[in-house]
């Protein structure tokens, strides 16, 4: 009897015992096999949604305060921000992860028998575009990476590892590889615009193409002009003069074909409201003909909090307002109309002969200037939401004989109910949730209500080419090339923003357009560095007024009796935001490579002042 | 009372394995001359017998003689009885002394008799209600008010007397009638049973594990909302610390800091939340496994095990109703106040004149009237008492317990309520339900079964952030004290009281911003049956269901908050949040288990052998799925399709793990001790061919004061039990960080990123990475080795053990291969790395008795480090590197700062100052600034200044201990439980900190003590020291503020965590309402803490101080038993 036992138990354990693994196999809830994946158009179309969601780089509106890193917005949230350096590896991108996910994509694509041949051609260029792009984001920041090409690596344990050592590519073969593969895949690209330009086409590839040419062609030539040129001596970084004019005439073809496709054009539908129409060709999906790529939002499924985070204080829909804010720097670079130095900054006059330079309404000193102002910034007085941007420092009163200002909390009133401080300020505090800049972004601001709550967030894209980015690199290139046709490109910008022709083109004034056409878009950094301006201008003199940032605050005059009664000065200082200048080295021209990536390969070589 | 013709003295332990070789117990004898009573009562006290005999036959007051002062209890009788006509025999857990004829007479007698008798305590106290039955009938009866029943029973039939909180006797009536029974207390003494894991259980004398036992008396002891709480200081071996102090609130325990425990409760592996949740009232005893003795359960014990074994009624006890209740009053334990108006405008003030500003934002004039206070409009408010308060804490439980001669039962039903010190702000709420019933189906088969049943209910107003307890928190600092909530006072009107809008505390309510809670309901059922399959073996099978619900909703409104126009007495909007949140979550976990094995237990001669032979399995699933909505009206409750912007299909989230294992434990004569385990063990984590691992663990133990050269020396006078212990095995780990399960498998990944295209947003799909297939378990190595000691007949006991715990196969790179980042992959992580912990605990008790005065003093103590040891192949730029980022063979967590080194007095100081103390030349500073030691004498302050200055910030302290104090005397009963901490680290941060941090406030004790001008309008004026710098706005990343000695402080503390007094109400007073038994107590909680850290309460984490204070309470209770 107790034997029957025994073995009755041992035999029932036993039983449980040989379903053991099969009750340790569970199955995962996320992981498909390659299978699964490119046998279904949809798997595979969601993985290139994958990719398109991993290319964002840079300074960029969805990366809260990456505005503040250079000289066109300022941090206003809580107390001072005393960056003044740049990191050696400030938007540095080298994403090999990415590259060995496209192409292992690549490679099982291109053995899938689930899509049309003419759409496997159209998915596998999408693919090696955002390849290149990922290249192209790598080489400015590096100068010339190791190429990879198709090559899936793989590793077992004792695999000779010096077979998975690449070098270096040169800056140039880098830059030329870009090209190539642009050029390469443009005919393998739809031709037709794409919903809310979110994917990929052929002109997304030579605008591609163009950018890269332009970069190297520019490095070939400005770099070779500073009195020690920044190079390796295996020129991964640094690529020869006499390379300049054939990149420049590569992106001036490139941009002149997308030019002449007219798929895409200088967007102005509103000619009698050019800030409004400046703002819609960059921030309304709707109707676009400005945007070739961007990348794209909507709600309900992916959103930012741009909106949400830097809206007045006046319009805010949730507690998040007032993060940064544009300064002066920025907001005097867009020109009086009626400048007689047409392409560069106009100062601000707050003062004439030692007196406050009184103006009749607290939007006049911005409202005669570019119209792209309007559309990029939100100034004393201006609307958003047709709710009028109240920014007020504080009154000027009457003291005695002279002026003195008097400030206050936010939404302020003296006695007789005249605003002192308006809610939006600007103020100086070291208080979240004020402005201190007495300005706001309007640029790439989204309209749609709820956008500004944190329950739902904005969908405005971010666009990462505009047509008129065209237009500027054929006039860069066709300047640098002195064919004389540099003037009829950047006056077609100018003539759709509002401000009056050039007559001649100078250096100067590319570099002043390109400023205001698509600031907040990711373009100053990479320029000033590939015109090798950056460290001339970001030069780290506290009392440079270029390279530290400067507010503008309005006052209003509250002085019954007098003349000048209910108008408005302005007073320009440096900003308390932001105490130090901004301070770019040599050696941030390139960023450094991580001894990481060296000790992991002995064959990369270091950048230039590492 | 009438002289009872046989005086019994009965006690029975309920021994898991009976000691068998009774007649070879031994004794230990004061001296060799003593009267009866004496040689009885030393019987009695040293062995688990009582000896019962009848005072007209022995003369209990007739001195004896005995020859040997250590001896075997037979030999000690047969000497005693020579000469006598008496004879004693072992029987059951009693010697009885009778003529030796007499047995046969009464033998003749057959039918029925009546008994009469008397229960009482060992003090001699009657027990009113004890339940006498008959045994293996149901002829039973309870004991009147005078401790007296009367029971007709059959002449060879035997008495069970049980009490609740008492032992339970029985004895065979024979030829007597009258008995006079004296029940034992159920105390915890070396015949404690303690469970060793895996339902075994082993006397506390011959166990050779590092195992502590509490039980349930000193459980209770607490006011804590959950058993986490209750269990703080009164371990050793147990590091904890209550972070926070919410509603519901647990507090993080470790033991011997080795990470979060696995919790078993009955039998089933559970988390530390199904057993923060128990109601503590349920559980009836815990055992704590702090060394290899946990590998017994398996891949989650290697942090150590809490097992957990709820109340169960008792086989022939009458059925016992007890009520538990209190209700207490909450308030904070320690807080620092936000800087009053006077204290903030002064030194605000004072930084603008430092600063040079001219227009000021407070005039002179506004100065004195906001210090005068009285004018409308400089009227200071007090945000702290706004929005705190004192609050109560309610509990209430029922529970029914008792038993037949063949089935036990415990029904238990509970409620508490603690509300939060956030005025109108909800809490916690949670009913537990307990049954358990076991039956005795024949003399082979017992089945049985226990459900634990909850529902958890947290509640609060649906505010802003993530987490709703931090903005009231937050609202007492950033919200100035010049600054008022309502409009015009009017309290329809909240306003804006700082550039943040959810600070104003006044639309924090349920009617303004919404409702949050979260409930779950959780039920565990467990099954279980025990089949002897003959005697000594057994086959014990036990299933286990758990499953549990989450419902989370949360919606949180619109608001407006209102400005006051005085002219035309309107209120104009301000400001208005427009984003409505709606979410709900809803999840619910689904465990299965079970556990199957085979016991065999046995005694031959003095050899003891218990052996166990097991299989465990248990599967778990936790799908969650989680909804937003932007609901169209605040009214609006009900989520639908249209307003829902986000489905979150969190997914399966299956977990598998199965082992075997195998227990030996073997004793020879309670002398040496020895027991041998192992598991084999898989876990759905890892690929099949890799997936199963072995892990032995064995431990000795010696009981020296068994053995005769140490009975018969000096030393066993003073000794009553000494033994010494060790223990060493490997436990293994399937809790790897970094590896996921079925980071083994190659493929795609779903769900991950996406982008919007084609105007549509589609989920993305990534491919994976390498499959790592390189690593597997973490073994850990556990060394134990200690000592139980008691002295005086056990008045004294002490524990002490020394640990360590060895971790390899930590995951780490081999970073010499290497891989070029170019290929775009990691190379897999391999075991390769480990770590160690390594500390003593002990434990010390004193127990005595001074007539009715009875008290116990305890204190424990565990020093526990953690250290990272081996690093793969650990390798250094330079000397300075590698001193000061090796981990190698080095404590963990090592808290690096400057040291600093006083303060400025003067200008002149700074002025000739050597060292660059800020980096600017010394530019910045001011009198009253921090100095610091400039370590490597290289002229400037940096980072190569940086020394260990500190601990861990946020894990439980190095250094805890606990001292339990209990008294009683007569009906009253006193309980003190201290705890405290030592050997962790503060870091001042933010609002503790920063100068007017974001624009708000600073605590109180630090404005009101820095250095500051004798005229805040004159920058010029003297300067008069403090203990702080100079605020100054807008400063905080000045040298003052570096990370230093100054702000990074050590803590230690100690906290008067329990006091309890409490009062019996005499019986005689209590028996005409049928109530057996009530006692009322009041208790408090954190009373006192006497610490270093100031402002708040040293066991909190927040470098801002911003974390919801752990709670004082005071309690009145009452506890009724009828």
């Amino acid at each position: 009897m107790k034997t029957l036992y025994i073995t009755l138990i041992v035999i029932f354990e036993f039983f449980i015992f040989s379903g053991c693994n099969d009750f340790l196999d569970q199955k995962p809830d996320q992981i498909l096999t390659n299978e699964q994946v490119f046998s279904d158009p949809v798997m595979i179309k969601s993985v290139l949604s994958n990719f398109y969601g991993r290319v964002s780089w840079g300074e960029k509106i969805n990366d809260l305060y990456s505005l503040t890193i250079l000289d066109d917005a300022a941090k206003t949230d809580g107390g001072p921000d005393y960056r003044s350096t740049f990191e050696n590896d400030r938007w540095r991108v080298y994403d090999y992860t990415l590259l060995r996910n496209i192409n292992q994509f690549l490679k099982s694509l291109r053995s899938s028998t689930a899509i049309a041949e003419n759409e496997k051609q159209q998915i596998e260029g999408e693919a090696r575009f955002l390849r290149a792009w990922c290249y192209f984001n790598m080489c400015r920041c590096l100068g010339g990476v190791s190429l990879i090409g198709d090559e899936v690596f793989d590793y077992e344990k004792d695999k000779d590892i010096v077979t998975l050592q690449i070098p270096r590519a040169t800056e140039e073969e880098t830059y030329n590889y870009i090209i190539d593969e642009c050029q390469q895949i443009a005919p393998m690209l739809s031709t037709k615009a794409q919903k809310n330009s979110a994917r990929a086409n052929k002109w997304t590839a030579k605008m591609l193409e163009s950018r890269a040419a332009l970069y190297a062609g520019s490095l070939a030539n400005y770099n070779n002009k500073m009195s020690s040129p920044i190079q390796t001596s295996g020129k991964e970084v640094g690529i020869p003069a006499d390379k300049a004019n054939a990149y420049y005439t590569t992106a001036l073809a490139a941009a002149n074909e997308v030019i002449l496709s007219g798929v895409y054009q200088l967007q102005d539908a509103k000619p009698d409201d050019k800030a409004r129409n400046f703002y819609e060709a960059t921030s309304i999906k709707t109707n676009n003909t400005e945007v070739i790529w961007a990348k794209d939002y909507l709600y309900p499924g992916i959103t930012h909090g741009f909106t949400q985070y830097n809206i007045p204080r006046s319009h805010a829909e949730d507690i998040d307002n007032s993060y940064s804010g544009p300064v002066l720097n920025l907001v005097e670079q867009f020109e009086e109309i009626n400048t007689n130095s047409p392409g560069t900054l106009s100062n601000f006059i707050t003062k004439e002969n030692g007196e406050y330079k009184f103006y009749n309404s607290a939007d006049a000193p911005f409202l005669s200037r570019d119209p792209r102002l309007g559309g990029s910034v939100l100034y004393p007085g201006s609307f958003f939401k047709e709710k009028e941007v109240v920014l007020q420092t504080g009154q000027l009163i009457k003291d005695g004989s002279g002026w003195k200002t008097i400030t206050g909390d936010l939404n302020s009133y003296d006695e007789n109910k005249n605003l002192i401080t308006s809610l939006n300020g600007p103020k100086e505090s070291n208080e979240q949730y004020i402005n201190k800049t007495g300005f706001y972004f309007r640029k790439f601001f989204d309209e749609t209500p709820g956008a500004a709550t944190r329950g739902r967030r904005s969908e405005m894209w971010i666009p990462y080419f505009r047509i008129s980015e065209a237009y500027m690199i054929a006039a860069e290139a066709s300047y640098e090339l002195k064919n004389g046709k540099a003037k009829e490109y950047i006056n077609a910008v100018r003539t759709r923003a509002g401000v009056k022709p050039l007559q001649t083109v100078t250096f100067e004034n590319i570099v002043h357009e390109d400023r205001v056409e698509f600031a907040f878009e990711d373009h100053r950094y990479w320029d000033m560095k590939r015109w090798r301006l950056a460290d001339k201008v970001w030069n780290g003199n506290n009392t440079d007024r270029y390279a530290r940032h400067r507010r503008l605050w309005p006052y209003k005059v509250v002085a019954p009796g007098d003349s000048n009664d209910g108008k408005w000065v302005f007073i320009e200082d440096f900003l308390f935001m932001s105490p130090n200048a901004r301070y770019f080295k040599k050696e941030n021209y390139y960023n450094f490579i991580d001894l990481d990536w060296i000790n992991k390969n002995p064959l990369l070589v270091k950048n230039p002042y590492q | 009372m009438k002289i009872s013709f046989f005086i019994l003295f009965v006690s029975v332990c309920q021994l898991f394995a009976v000691n068998g070789n009774a007649q070879n117990a031994k004794i230990k004898l004061s001296s060799n001359k003593m009267t009866v009573t004496e040689l009885f009562s030393a019987i009695e006290k040293q062995t688990d017998y009582l000896v019962v005999y009848s005072d007209t036959e022995i003369n209990p007051n007739s001195e004896v003689t005995v020859h040997k002062k250590s001896t075997k209890v037979s030999d000690c009788l047969d000497e005693l009885l020579a000469n006598s006509d008496m004879k004693y025999e072992f029987t059951n857990n009693y010697i009885i002394l009778s003529k030796a004829k007499a047995k046969s007479l009464v033998s003749a007698q057959q039918n029925k008799k009546k008994v009469i008798g008397t229960v009482v305590d060992m003090k001699g106290e009657t027990i009113i209600g004890a339940t006498v039955v008959e045994k293996g009938s149901t002829n039973g009866t309870i004991t009147d008010i005078n401790g007296k029943f009367s029971l007709s029973v059959s002449t060879n039939s035997t008495l069970i007397i049980s009490y609740l909180g008492y032992k339970d006797q029985e004895i065979s009536v024979l030829d007597k009638s009258i008995l006079s029974i004296r029940l034992r207390e159920d105390s915890q003494t070396l015949d404690e049973v303690v469970v060793t894991g895996f339902g075994l259980s082993q006397k506390k004398a011959s166990l050779t594990g590092a195992i502590s036992t509490i039980g349930n008396k000193e459980i209770v002891r607490s006011s804590a909302a959950t058993a986490s709480g209750a269990l703080a200081g009164k371990i050793a071996g147990v590091n904890s610390r209550q972070q926070d102090g919410r509603p519901g609130a647990s507090t993080t325990l470790q033991i011997r800091n080795m990470g979060t425990p696995l919790y078993v409760i009955d039998g089933v592996q559970k988390d530390e939340d199904q057993f923060n949740n128990l109601d503590f009232n349920d559980i009836e005893s815990i055992a704590i496994l702090k060394d290899a003795s946990a590998s017994i359960y398996g891949v989650r014990a290697a942090n150590g095990v809490v097992v957990v074994t709820t109340k169960k009624g008792k086989l022939n006890s009458k059925n016992t109703v007890s009520l538990n209740t209190y209700y207490g009053w909450q308030s904070m334990s320690r807080f620092a106040s936000p800087a009053d108006t006077k204290t903030y405008l002064t030194n605000y003030i004072q930084s603008e004149t430092i600063q040079g500003k001219t227009n000021y934002i407070y005039s002179k004039e506004d100065y004195q009237k906001w210090i005068k206070g009285t004018e409308k409009g400089f009227k200071s408010f007090d945000w702290l008492d706004f929005i705190w308060n004192t609050s109560p804490q309610y509990y209430l439980n029922a529970n029914v317990s008792g038993g037949s001669e063949k089935t036990n039962y415990y029904f238990s039903i509970g409620h508490l309520n603690q509300d939060a010190m956030i005025k109108n702000y909800g809490g916690f709420q949670r009913t537990n339900i307990q049954m358990n019933i076991e039956s005795q189906i024949n003399d082979n088969l017992k089945v049985g079964a226990s459900m634990n049943g909850r529902i958890e209910y947290r509640v609060n107003p649906g505010v802003p952030q993530a987490d709703d307890y931090w903005l009231p928190m937050f609202a007492v600092y950033r919200n100035l004290p010049t600054k008022r909530p309502y409009a015009n006072d009017n309290p329809n009107y909240p306003t804006l009281t700082s550039s943040n809008a959810g600070t104003n505390f006044a639309w924090l309510n349920y009617d303004l911003s919404g409702k949050y809670e979260d409930k779950w309901r959780v039920m565990q059922l467990n099954g279980n049956v025990e089949y002897k399959i003959f005697d000594g073996l057994k086959a014990k099978a036990l299933f286990g269901y758990y499953i549990a619900y989450e419902q989370k909703n949360n919606q949180e409104y619109t608001y407006k908050l209102y400005g006051y126009d005085k002219d035309t007495d309107t209120y104009p909007i301000i400001f208005q949040n427009n984003n409505p949140w709606r979410e709900r979550q809803i999840a619910h976990v689904e465990e299965l288990s079970s556990n199957i094995q085979l016991a065999y237990d046995k005694t031959f001669e003095a050899h003891h052998i218990t052996g166990v032979l097991g299989f465990e399995s248990t599967k778990r699933d936790a799908p969650r799925s989680w909804l937003h909505s932007i609901p169209t009206a605040n009214s609006l409750h009900l989520i639908d399709y249209e307003t829902m912007d986000t489905y979150d299909d969190i997914g399966n989230n299956t977990e598998a793990r199965l082992g075997w294992m195998f227990r030996m434990n073997y004793d020879y004569a309670n002398k040496y001790l020895l027991d041998f385990s192992s598991r084999y063990d898989g876990s759905w984590k890892f690929p099949t061919d890799n997936r199963w691992g072995f892990f032995p663990s064995a431990s000795v133990g010696w009981r020296i004061s068994e053995e005769n050269f140490w009975q018969e020396s000096k030393v066993s006078s003073v000794f009553s039990d000494f033994k010494i212990r060790a223990s060493y095995g490997l436990v293994g780990s399937d809790d790897i960080s970094g590896y996921s399960p079925f980071d083994y498998m190659e493929g795609y990944n779903y769900k991950n990123g996406g982008s919007v295209i084609d105007g549509e947003y589609v989920l993305g799909t990534v491919p994976r990475g390498l499959p790592v297939r390189t690593l597997s378990w973490i073994k850990a190595k556990i060394l134990d080795i200690g000592a139980d000691i008691s002295f005086l007949d056990n008045a004294l006991g002490f524990q002490i053990d020394y640990f360590q715990r060895k971790r390899d196969g930590l995951p780490a790179s081999r970073y010499d291969v290497l891989i070029p980042n170019e290929v775009g992959f990691n190379l897999p992580k391999e075991n390769l790395n480990s770590d160690m912990n390594r500390g003593i605990d002990l434990a010390i008790i004193w127990r005595d008795k001074i007539k009715e005065f009875t008290y116990s003093a305890g204190g424990n103590l565990t020093f526990a480090r953690k250290y990272d040891w081996e690093q793969y192949k650990p390798r250094f730029a330079n000397s300075w590197d590698e001193y000061r980022n090796s981990i190698n063979h080095r404590y963990a967590n090592i808290n690096w700062g400057l040291e600093a080194d006083g303060q400025f007095k003067n200008w002149e100081e700074i002025t000739t100052w050597p060292i660059d103390n800020d980096r600017q030349g010394n530019k910045t500073l001011r009198p009253g600034d921090i100095k610091y030691k400039d370590i490597n004498k290289d002229g400037i302050i940096n980072s190569l200044d940086e020394r260990p200055i500190g601990y861990s910030e946020s894990g439980t302290p190095i250094l805890n201990f606990g001292i339990n104090l209990t008294a009683t005397w007569k009906g009253f009963d006193l309980g003190i439980d201290f705890t405290g901490g030592a050997l962790s680290s503060f870091y001042a941060n933010w609002e503790q900190r920063n100068p007017f941090h974001d624009g708000g406030n600073n605590p109180q004790y630090y404005m009101e003590d820095t250095w500051h001008l004798a005229d805040i309008w004159d920058a010029e004026s003297e300067l008069i020291p403090g203990k702080y710098p100079t605020l100054l706005i807008g400063n905080s990343s000045h040298s003052n503020y570096w990370n230093s000695t100054f702000w990074k402080k050590n803590i230690s503390y100690i906290k008067l965590r329990n006091l309890e007094l409490g009062y019996k109400l005499p019986k005689q007073i209590l028996q005409k309402a049928l109530i057996n038994e009530l006692r009322i107590y009041i208790a408090g909680t954190n009373l006192f803490t006497l610490t270093n850290k100031e402002g708040f309460d040293p066991e909190n984490t927040s470098g801002s101080g911003l974390q919801y204070p752990t709670t004082r309470i005071i309690n009145l209770g009452m506890n009724l038993k009828f």
